[in-house]
Formats: structure tokens, sequence, C-alpha cells
């Protein structure tokens, strides 16, 4: 589990590091700047599906740190 | 009150800011800013700059590939595209392909079969334009914002200036000049025209409180052979330098219309006084033959009201 | 603003007819739109408007089948939500925001595991319906811009009448390559108690108290002007009462309940997780596709995966939207699981939770939203609702689970939502 863990880290950091790294010039951003395009578009649903997740699956919660509720339930 | 007096080079010339703020953070707030503003302006469109968006579009000339405008380039197209509407085609962003054949320094005249193949490369009507994308049709064309750069840069730090609080203070860049508020005291600043046949000389100078200042003259970069002036402002459309203007100097609110007023008369030559008569600003000029006009000479009554408030 | 092409004979006479009056007029309001047109966006600033947001979500969960249960009540749990933010810049460099939960949840929840008396799968004992407990949380969140970075922190509280839980932390992104790349971090950490109701009877504990303390850093590219890609890892170390109170697990050496223990679980743990996201947008049909990848790894031996993809369709030039989404999830065990045991393990550990239990679940949803920008001066509007369908099976992972656990929960959910920026 933690070798093929390990194999796919190796393999996306060589995907990144062979993506050329061409830097977008700022007025070439707009695209970037849509709102669809932004990590988290709406912040309330993120927190509530990670807060449904965490609380009905084993797994770490997507925020990481904040907590919130025991979600012993 | 704090001042700020700085000289520095930037756009290819030498610039000079004075500014006064209520403490010295605010003039170190805006400082930085401007010189931001300024660094954004030069990395976007210097045609110098292998990555600036000029360069991509000259570069993709007679390729085929149209280059994607966002809305700020798109605009300066606009304005191009104005200012050679208004001055009957005399105003050209693609003529400065022309300067490949003059050299100054040389004391030499061009190659005529040179710039008879420049003079191909030069027709902003030429220019393709679909929605938001350009392209060049000919290799070796080129566009390039250097006719009314500076004067853009100028509106733009003047904003810059206000949207720090500043209300107080001038912006000099390579003689275009934004007054961004008269002194503390209400008093206007003194600008000074150079005298284009002995430019370390004022020739004038006049009193501003607000708007801007643009002067466009035949002795930036020229050549004089057989006693005649070659000049560094070419007409797109035979490639040879104007004659006529010597000097023209232009009051409006927007320093990019100041600049393009005076760009547009020296490049009408002998009819830009004329010109400039019909186009309703405060300007002065003098000509080859040291005759002047216009309404700024103060022995006329000095009237250097620009209308309305400096646009931000 | 378009650009008129005078370049035939009728139009320039017409044009030089009217043209003396108009140079100055020309020039001028070319001059102004361009002065007034918004240059390159700053990457990252703080927030321009103040924004308030509301949002009001319900979480029902499917009854469980009598024939999973071998006693109390069928019908599991609801949770309504409410969420509130408000936000907005405090100076030209910073930026603060409050968000506030409160939750309303009642129903049935899971006890123990028995076997079936018939010799089929296990079966689930259900508790009798609680009562409605309600949960606040508030949090304060701020940053601070520089240049090229970021600097953020949060504060907040949890309570519930069984649980407090206080939480606080630091979060940074530092920016490199024209912004092209940032690199980011967080430090977090957040003290729980836990008073159960009715807790000292039955072997239950009166209160407790757990600590957690996590670290996450990550790394974004702009890949290309419609692509980015990030990918992060979080560790959570956790320490204290890190079991479920309501809970019992079944010892059943012969196929039926002999004894109750207490659900017991390690007193620490240590999980990490490694997400890879990717959103990229498609100009010519004005879509955007967000993909993510999650491994979780920690030390009670549970490892999950899970993948998500949602589709961003937008409508009427990016007035309406639509989002599918889909999101696979597979868990294996936490070594110490059963869903009953033969006899007390060595360790004492304990727990037939069938959050620790292996299995799969796909949820499937959908978003419908409407946006308007710079509506009415210069406010920003969104309205959206959003609903999900989760169903969870031991079947669904990829490891096949030899036991299903008979608590295995679907869901749906629901989700409305109004926010404005001015």
């Amino acid at each position: 589990m933690i070798r093929r863990a390990l194999i796919l880290a190796a393999l996306l950091g060589f995907a990144l590091s062979s993506a050329g790294c061409v830097a977008v010039k700022p007025w070439d951003k707009d695209l970037l700047a849509r709102p669809d395009m932004a990590w988290d578009d709406d912040p309330r649903l993120a927190t509530i599906k990670g807060h449904i997740r965490f609380s009905k699956e084993g797994s770490l919660s997507a925020g990481g740190g904040a907590s919130g509720g025991c979600g012993c339930n | 009150m704090p001042k700020l007096h700085t000289r520095l080079t930037a756009l290819g010339s030498p610039c000079e800011f004075q500014l006064y703020g209520a403490s010295k953070d605010q003039l170190d707030e805006v400082a930085a800013a401007c010189a931001s503003e300024l660094g954004r302006i030069e990395t976007k469109y210097s045609r110098y700059l292998d990555d600036s968006i000029v360069t991509r579009i000259n570069q993709s000339a007679g390729t085929g590939t149209f280059t994607r405008l966002d809305d700020e380039t798109k605009n300066l197209f606009a304005y191009a595209q104005t200012a050679f509407d208004q001055s009957d085609g005399l105003f050209d962003i693609t003529s400065g392909v022309l300067r490949r054949a003059w050299d100054f320094k040389s004391g030499r005249l061009p190659n005529t079969d040179e710039l008879r193949d420049l003079c191909k490369l030069v027709g902003w009507k030429r220019v393709e334009m679909r929605g938001e994308e350009i392209h060049l049709p000919r290799p070796g064309m080129e566009i390039d914002f250097g006719g009314f750069g500076k004067e853009y840069a100028a509106d733009r730090l003047a904003g810059v200036c206000h949207q720090h609080g500043i209300t107080s203070g001038l912006i000099d860049l390579g003689g275009d000049v934004c007054i961004v508020g008269p002194h503390p005291d209400g008093s206007p600043w003194l600008v000074g025209i150079r005298d284009p046949r002995d430019p370390e000389r004022a020739m004038a100078s006049l009193p501003l409180s607000r708007g801007s200042l643009a002067t466009s003259g035949d002795y930036e970069r020229f050549m004089e052979i057989d006693g005649k002036r070659y000049c560094h402002l070419l007409d797109p459309r035979t490639g040879w330098p104007i004659t006529g203007m010597a000097a023209v100097s232009v009051v409006a609110d927007q320093c990019l219309v100041a600049g393009t007023a005076t760009t547009i008369a020296m490049l009408k030559g002998h009819s830009g006084a004329h010109w400039l008569e019909k186009l309703g600003l405060p300007y002065l000029w003098v000509d080859g033959n040291r005759r002047t006009g216009g309404s700024l000479w103060p022995k006329r009554t000095p009237r250097n009201e620009a209308p309305a408030t400096q646009a931000s | 603003m378009k650009i008129v092409r005078v370049n035939n004979r009728k139009a320039r006479r017409r044009a030089g007819r009217g043209r003396r009056r108009t140079i100055l007029a020309s020039l001028s309001s070319a001059a102004l739109a361009l002065l007034g047109t918004t240059t390159d966006s700053r990457a990252d600033g703080p927030v321009e408007k103040i924004e308030a947001a509301y949002a009001f979500s319900f979480y029902s969960e499917d009854s469980i089948k009598e024939s999973n249960t071998s006693l109390g009540d069928t019908s599991r749990y609801e949770i309504e939500t409410q969420q509130v933010t408000v936000a907005g810049p405090l100076t030209d460099r910073s930026d603060v925001a409050f968000d506030f939960i409160y939750e309303s949840m009642s129903g049935a929840t899971p006890w123990f595991v028995e076997p079936d008396p018939s010799g089929g799968q296990p079966v689930q004992a259900m508790s009798g319906a609680t009562v409605t407990e309600k949960r606040y949380d508030g949090a304060l969140r701020g940053n601070y811009y520089f240049d090229n970075a970021r600097a953020g922190a949060h504060f907040g509280v949890s309570g519930e009448n069984d649980y407090l839980a206080i939480y606080s932390g630091v979060n940074g992104e530092y920016h490199l390559n024209e912004k092209n790349t940032t690199l980011s971090g967080g430090l977090s950490f957040s003290i729980d108690e836990i008073k159960p109701t009715e807790g000292g009877t039955d072997g239950r504990i009166k209160s407790d108290e757990k600590q957690s303390v996590s670290l996450n850093g990550g790394f974004s590219q702009i890949l290309d002007r419609s692509t980015t890609l990030q990918t992060s890892i979080s560790y959570k170390h956790s320490t204290g009462f890190l079991s479920d109170p309501y809970k019992k697990a079944c010892i059943a050496p012969n196929a039926t309940c002999t004894d109750l223990l207490v659900d017991n679980r390690p007193d620490t743990r240590n999980q990490v997780a490694w997400l890879t996201q990717v959103r990229k947008h498609f100009e010519f049909i004005d879509a955007s596709l967000h993909a993510n990848y999650r491994f979780h790894y920690d030390d009670w031996k549970l490892t999950s995966h899970t993948f998500e993809v949602e589709w961003f369709q937008n409508f009427f030039d990016d007035l309406v939207q639509v989002v599918p989404t889909l999101r696979y999830y597979s868990q294996s065990q936490a070594y110490f699981y059963e869903p009953f045991y033969l006899s007390e393990r060595s360790d004492g550990l304990a727990s037939s939770d069938y959050r620790l239990s292996p299995y799969g679940s796909f949820s499937f949803g959908a978003k419908v939203q409407m946006r308007m920008e710079d509506w009415l001066g210069s406010s920003d509007w969104r309205l959206a609702i959003n609903y999900e369908r989760h169903l969870a099976d031991a079947d669904f992972a990829l490891s096949k689970a030899k036991v299903k656990n008979p608590g295995l929960v679907n869901f749906h959910f629901v989700y409305v939502t109004a926010d404005i920026k001015f």
C-alpha cells in the first residue's frame, strides 16, 4: 500500500516537472479567474459535505484540522 | 507636507515624480504602487521583451495565428483605431517598422529600396481583427504602442495616485506631464516647454493646476543633412519624416488625448496648426521658421483651463 | 468595446461631415473607455466586496431494513443545517470572515451488531430514537496579504449538549514563478471534550477529552491558460478518548450475543491523506471539469481511496450552471474492527462501528445554480440548489468485504444556498 502510494507520488512529481512549467502571463489568466475554476467555489457546501463525510466515513476530513463536532452519531 | 521627488528611467525615457502626501508611509505606498504599475505596463507592452503581448503579436505576423486579446489590450487597439480615423490615417501604430530604414546616428539617408519594401508592411487597415483576436497578415509587420504608451502610462499612474488619496503632484514621463493636483497651497505647477532649436532651454513656462500637457517635437531624434532636418516622426504613407512643425504642445484632461493630439499635429506638418485650431484644446506650436501660434503662448491670454476635472 | 473599421468610402464621407465637431469627442471617449478598463486582476488579494451568504441543508438517512435490525428504532438520522457567512475586506491588505453553523439532529443510531439468530448476516441493534439535539459552531478567520504571499488564521468553537470543541490554526501560501506556482501550508489543533448523555451508567464514560494536531502542505501549479493542478498532504495526530461512547460491541462465540463491550479504540491515531486535484476549463463548450483523488492511510490500518468528478456546465454566458457530480469511495477496515467478536481481544480493543468497516460508496449529485455579476450597480448574486444521493455497500469496496456491516447507511442530501456580494 505504502509502496503503491510512493510510486504514484514519484509519477506525479515526474509529470509536474515535465509539464514544461511555462509561466502563464497575468493577462492570460482570465479563464483561471472564473469562479468554476476555483478550488472551492462554495465554501459552505464544501464544509457541510466535509462534515458529513467525516461523520460517516473513517477517513481524515478534507479540511484537515478544523474540527467541529463529534460526529459520533 | 511630506513630499516625494524621484527621478528614474522607465519606458525608455527619463521620468520624474513630484507628489505630496499626508504621510511618508502613504508616499512610500504610492511610490511602490506606481513602480509596480509602470513595471506591469512595461512587461506587458514592451516590444523589446520576449514574452510581452506585443512581441507575441509581432512574432505571429504572417503565420496565420491569431493572438487573443485581453480587455486592456483590446481597448488600446480601439484607441489606436480612433486615433487612426481622426488623423486621416496619419497616426498608424504599424509604422514602427520604418525605423529599420532610418539610422539617425549615421547621417545618411535611407536606402530607397529598403524603404519601399518596409512601406509595404505599413498600414493599420491591413491588420486583421476578429472579435477578441488580432493578426498581422504580412511577415515582418509590427505593431507597437510607442506612439502613446507613455501617455497611457501617465494617465494610469495618475489614477493610482488618486486611488491612494494623493491630490497634489505631478508626473512627468519623458516630457509628457500629468498633473495629479496643484501644490498643497493651491498654486499651479510651472511646466516648461523646450525650445526645439535649443532643447536645454525652456521657451515657455505654463502654469497648470490640473489636466495634462504633452509635447512632440522634431528634436528628440533627428539628423541634419545639407541644412535639412530629418526627424524621427515618419509619415506612414511615404516613409519619410514630416516637415513643417518643430514642436507642438497640447493641454487636455487625459495625457492620452494630449499626446495623440501633439503627434497628429506634428504628422500633419504645415496643416497641423489648422488641425489644432479645429480640435479645440489649448495648444501652442512653433514651426521650422520660428513662427509660432496657439492659445497657450503667454503673450496671449494664458488660457490653460482644462475642461472639467482630471479623469482618473 | 466594438472596433468599428471605417474602411469604406460612404462611411468615411459620413464620418467626415461630422468630423470637425467630433475629433476631440471621439478621442476623449476612446481614452476614457481605455482608462476605465480594469487591468489584469490581482491574483491574490483580500476580497473586495462584502459577502453575506446563507445555506440550508437537509440530510436524511434511509431507514434501516427491518431484516437488518434486531432491536430499536428503524428510522435513522436526520439533520437540518443552517449556515451563515459574513465576510469582507478589513484593510487594503486584509480580510476577515465569520462562519456560523446551527444544526438540529434527531433519529436512531447504531448501537451494536449481533449475529442473526437464523444464522444469516449480522444484524444491527439500534438505539431508541433520540430527542432532537442541537449543534452550534462559530468560527472567525482572517487573512493578511503580502505581495506574493498570504497568511491566515482561524479560531472556532463547536458545541452540542454532549460535546464541546475548540479549534484554531494558522495557514499560509507563497507564490512563485509569476504567481503560477503556489506553496501552501497549515498547522491547526483542536481540543474536544465529550460528556455523553446518560454518562456514568452502563459502562458509559462520564466525560473525557481528545486533542488533535494537524499539519498540511501543498503545491499547486498553473499548467496552462485553462488548467491547474494541486497536490497536498495532510497529517493528523489525535490522542485521548477516540472511541464512540454511544456504541458497543458484541461478544458472540456461539451465534448469540453473550456479552456487550463498550466501544474501545486505541488512544492515539495517526492519519495521512494525500489529495490531488485538477481543474480544467473547456472554452468552446463553456464548461469546467473538476477531478480529485484522495488516498488516506492511518495507523489503525484503515486505508481509503476517494475519486470525485464534477462537471460544471455553463449556459447563457455563465448565468446558469448545472453541475453533475460523481464520487466513489472505498475503505478497508480498522484492524481491531469486527461486526462482532468470538472472544475479547487481548489488547482490549473493540468496535462494531460501520465507519471502521470495509465498504465502498457511490454518491451521485447535481447542482443547479444561477449567478449574476455586477447587477444593480456592482453586486454579485448567486442562488443554488444541490442534491446528492449516497449509497454504501460492502460490495462496492475495491477489495470485497467478507462480512457486510448491517449499519451501512444510504442518505439523501439537499442543499439550498443564496449569497450576495456588494
